[in-house]
C-alpha cells in the first residue's frame, strides 16, 4: 500500500494502520506546511511588520528582531507548539512500528548478500560530541543510536522511515540536486573515485553510481547503526557503495584519492570547528582539478528576514543547535583557511532537482520554484563548491 | 511472529529540555494531545474505510451485522489491548512527565 517505488530489501514491515498511520502523519505535515505557516507568513506580512514599521519608522532589521515582535503572539505560539507535538508524533509512529520487528531488522541487515560494495566499521572510532550527544532534529535517540542491541541498525531504520514521512520521494532527491549542478557547471567532470560524507544511509550516495556508472562510490559516516542499514539497503538495490565508518574531519584515506567530494545536508548538523576540518580534509582528499561540493539549506544573507526567522526556529524547537550558526558563517572565508585559492571557492544556489518514478528512473528534472521553496526556500540549495 | 531476542523498548524521548511554545505547559501538553488524536482518528477512519470496502467487495450487510456480533474473550482482550494503546499513543507528552515525576531526581 505505500509507493512500493521506494522500497528496498531493509524497508521494515508495516500493517494496515502502521501504513494509515504514516500517510496520517504526511497529512498533518503537509497541513501544517500548507496552512497553519502561510498562516504565520500572512500573519506576520500584513499585520506585524506593518504595525512594527508604523510604530518605529523602519522596516525589522533582522531575524532577531522578527522573533522578539512574533514570539508573543498566540498564533505564533499556536503553530510553533503544533509544529513540534506533530514532529513528536512522526517519531513515536516511526518507532512504535521499529521497535517490534528490530531484532528481525538487525539479523536482516547480517543476512544480506554482499556482493558489490563492503562494509568496514571501526568499534574504535570515537564518535563525534555534535552526534553523540544530540537528537538531531529531535530523532530520538540520534544518529547513532543502537537501542542496546548488538550489531543494530536502529537508527538507520528510524531515519529511513523518518525521511518517508517527511516526503515520500525525497529519498536522494539531495544528490540527484548536487548531480544536476555539477552536470551542469562541471561537464567535462568524468569522477573515477567520489566520495560521499555524512552518509547516513547512502540515500544520495546510491544516486552517484547512477549518473557515474564507471565511477567508485564511496561513503562514510561515524554512525554503526546508519551505515549498515544503508549497506544492506544498497545491497538490496543493486548499489555497488564501499561504506566506512569513519570521521570526515580526518579520514583515513590517501592525499589525491577523490575526483569528487560531496555532502547533503552534512554541514548544519555539524559544529563549525568540526566544519572548518571537514573542509580543510576534503581539499586533501581531493585530487588536482577536483571538485567539492556541499549541499544545505541557503545562508540566512540569502533569504529574507522572515524566512530567516521560520528557519531560526528549527534551532530552538527542533533540536538543530547549530543550524543557525552554519547558516550565518562565512563559508568562503572557511574554504579559504582550508586551504582552496579564493578564485576557486565560491558559494552558489543550486536547483532543487525531482525524481520521478522512483528508483529505477534516474532522469533528473528540476522542479517548480513552489515545489522546491516546500523543502528549502528561496529557489533551492545552498552549496559550497570548491576546485583544487 | 517469533523472535530471536526479547523485545527490548526503544526510546521515544528525544534528548534536551523541551521548550516552551504556549504561555504554560499544560497548554503545550493539550495541543500534543489533540495532534495525536487527530492522527488516530485518521487512522481509524482508514481502517473503516478498508473493512467497508471488503464487506462490499464481499456482498456483506454490515449494520445489522455489527449489532449482532458477539465477542469471545481474546477478542475482548485485543480489543482493550488496542485502546490502551491508543490512549498510550494520545497521551504520550503526559506519560514522559509522569515517568520524570516518579523519578524526583529528573523533575524538568
Amino acid at each position: 500500500m505505500t509507493n512500493k517505488a521506494y522500497d528496498h530489501g531493509m524497508t521494515p514491515e508495516m500493517n494496515h494502520d502502521e501504513i494509515a498511520r504514516e500517510h496520517a502523519v504526511r497529512a498533518m505535515r503537509f497541513h501544517l506546511y500548507s496552512q497553519v505557516s502561510q498562516g504565520t507568513r500572512g500573519y506576520f506580512t500584513n499585520i506585524v511588520a506593518p504595525e512594527f514599521e508604523k510604530a518605529s519608522g523602519r522596516a525589522l532589521k533582522d531575524r532577531q528582531e522578527v522573533r522578539k515582535v512574533m514570539q508573543e503572539r498566540p498564533y505564533v505560539q499556536l503553530h510553533l507548539s503544533l509544529q513540534r507535538s506533530v514532529q513528536e508524533v512522526m517519531w513515536n509512529t516511526v518507532i512504535e512500528n521499529i521497535e517490534r520487528q528490530l531484532p528481525a531488522l538487525n539479523q536482516r541487515a547480517k543476512d544480506c548478500e554482499r556482493k558489490l560494495g563492503s562494509l568496514v566499521l571501526d568499534d574504535q572510532l570515537e564518535i563525534p560530541r555534535y552526534v553523540a550527544n544530540v537528537d538531531i532534529h529531535c530523532m530520538p535517540g540520534g544518529y547513532d543510536y543502537d537501542a542496546d542491541h548488538p550489531d543494530s541498525v536502529a537508527a538507520g531504520a528510524i531515519y529511513d522511515r523518518g525521511i518517508s514521512m517527511y516526503q515520500r520521494g525525497a529519498e536522494g532527491a539531495l544528490g540527484l540536486s548536487v548531480i544536476a549542478y555539477l552536470q551542469k557547471n562541471f561537464p567535462a567532470l568524468k569522477p573515477k573515485k567520489v566520495l560521499d560524507i555524512g552518509c547516513t544511509i547512502g540515500m544520495s550516495a546510491q544516486r552517484y553510481c547512477d549518473a557515474f556508472p564507471d565511477a567508485e562510490v564511496y561513503a562514510i559516516d561515524v554512525a554503526a547503526p546508519c551505515l549498515r542499514y544503508g549497506h544492506a539497503r544498497a545491497e538490496s538495490l543493486g548499489k555497488k557503495i564501499y561504506f566506512s565508518q569513519q570521521n570526515a574531519e580526518h579520514t583515513n584515506f590517501s592525499d589525491g584519492t577523490f575526483d569528487v567530494v560531496v555532502s547533503t545536508i552534512l554541514a548544519h548538523e555539524t559544529s563549525t570547528t568540526a566544519w572548518q576540518n571537514i573542509l580543510t580534509e576534503c581539499r586533501r582528499l581531493l585530487k588536482p582539478g577536483g571538485v567539492m561540493v556541499h549541499a544545505d539549506l541557503p545562508q540566512f544573507a540569502d533569504i529574507d528576514v522572515y524566512s530567516q526567522f521560520l528557519f531560526g526556529n528549527e534551532t530552538r524547537y527542533n533540536n538543530e543547535p547549530f543550524w543557525t550558526t552554519f547558516r550565518g558563517m562565512n563559508l568562503k572565508a572557511a574554504m579559504e583557511t582550508a586551504g582552496f585559492a579564493p578564485d576557486q571557492c565560491f558559494v552558489d544556489l543550486a536547483p532543487m532537482a525531482g525524481n520521478e518514478g522512483g528508483f529505477t528512473n534516474t532522469k533528473v528534472t528540476t522542479t517548480s520554484r513552489a515545489q522546491g521553496a516546500k523543502t528549502a526556500p528561496g529557489f533551492g540549495w545552498g552549496v559550497q563548491v570548491g576546485i583544487k | 511472529m517469533a523472535e530471536a531476542v526479547p523485545k527490548k523498548k526503544m526510546t521515544r524521548v528525544a534528548r534536551g529540555k523541551r521548550p516552551k511554545m504556549l504561555p504554560d505547559w499544560s497548554s503545550d501538553v493539550f495541543l500534543s494531545m489533540i495532534t495525536s488524536l487527530t492522527t488516530e482518528l485518521m487512522v481509524m477512519r482508514d481502517r473503516v474505510d478498508t473493512i467497508e470496502r471488503i464487506a462490499a467487495d464481499k456482498g456483506v450487510i454490515l449494520k445489522s451485522d455489527i449489532d449482532a456480533y458477539e465477542f469471545d474473550e481474546k477478542a475482548l482482550a485485543e480489543r482493550e489491548a488496542a485502546r490502551k494503546a491508543l490512549a498510550d499513543r494520545i497521551f504520550y507528552l503526559v506519560l514522559q512527565q509522569a515517568e520524570r515525576n516518579k523519578t524526583p531526581k529528573k523533575r524538568s
